[in-house]
């Protein structure tokens, strides 16, 4: 795992840096903003897939969260 | 919601981050094939129909977002931030929708309209009971270390400074 992998995955719930990204929050991508084409892999294919292109056909909702 | 506006394009994708409150059954992700069971199992227990998209294991796409556990974003064709809450609320993402397609539907019979920028504090729900049950089946540690959040904010710490400030 990489320094970046295990500085992000914290094993405890993140009290402290949590109220830093809520407070962050109102600087980050506001509306009107063009998004970051990033990607990520499909669940069901396994496949990698690019945000640019699952967002051209329409409009989409991106709802970030995990099982916990 | 989605159903309902289907035929105008309208898509819904749940982007799979790392655990908010990683426990004994579900600790912090250490392998790319461990967050992707994990989401595997998110996806059998909630019954989730939607295309799940799975974040690297840097979280590259969910820092780039914001970092917060559960967020909600629209993005339009153009890959524009169109709505976005630090919270996922489905009264308030109904109310961006029926927003936007209603100006779209405004524009097409003919309204002049121009775009302008706004900004909202939305209240959502509190299901205290479910969400309890999402962290029992992360594990006590989980809940203890909830249990220990709350108590900081009912002082007035942390998170709790945020929601004294908009409740005031």
């Amino acid at each position: 795992m990489t320094d970046a992998a295990a500085t992000y995955n914290v094993d405890v719930f993140p009290v402290e840096s949590d109220v830093e990204d809520f407070e962050r929050f109102p600087e980050v991508m506001n509306v009107g903003t063009t998004a970051p084409d990033t990607m990520l892999t499909d669940l069901d294919s396994g496949e990698q897939v690019s945000l640019r292109d699952v967002t051209r056909s329409g409009i989409t909702i991106l709802e970030f969260g995990s099982l916990t | 919601m989605v159903d309902e506006y289907a035929e105008r394009g309208l898509q819904s994708h749940f982007v799979y981050v790392r655990e908010a409150h990683p426990g004994e059954n579900y600790p912090a992700h250490t392998s790319f094939d461990q967050k992707m069971q994990y989401a595997r199992d998110f996806q059998k227990m909630v019954g989730v129909k939607r295309p799940i998209l799975v974040d690297d294991l840097e979280g590259t796409t969910h820092q780039a977002f914001g970092t917060l556990p559960n967020m909600t974003y629209i993005l339009n064709s153009a890959h524009t931030v169109i709505f976005r809450a630090n919270w996922t609320d489905p009264p308030t993402i109904r109310f961006a929708l029926d927003y936007h397609f209603g100006a779209l539907d405004r524009r097409r019979s003919g309204l002049r309209q121009n775009p302008f920028y706004a900004e909202m504090y939305a209240f959502r729900w509190v299901d205290d009971s479910a969400f309890m049950e999402g962290l029992e089946l992360s594990g006590q540690k989980a809940v203890d270390e909830f249990q220990k959040a709350r108590e900081m904010w009912a002082r007035g710490e942390h998170l709790g400074t945020i929601r004294n400030k908009l409740l005031s």
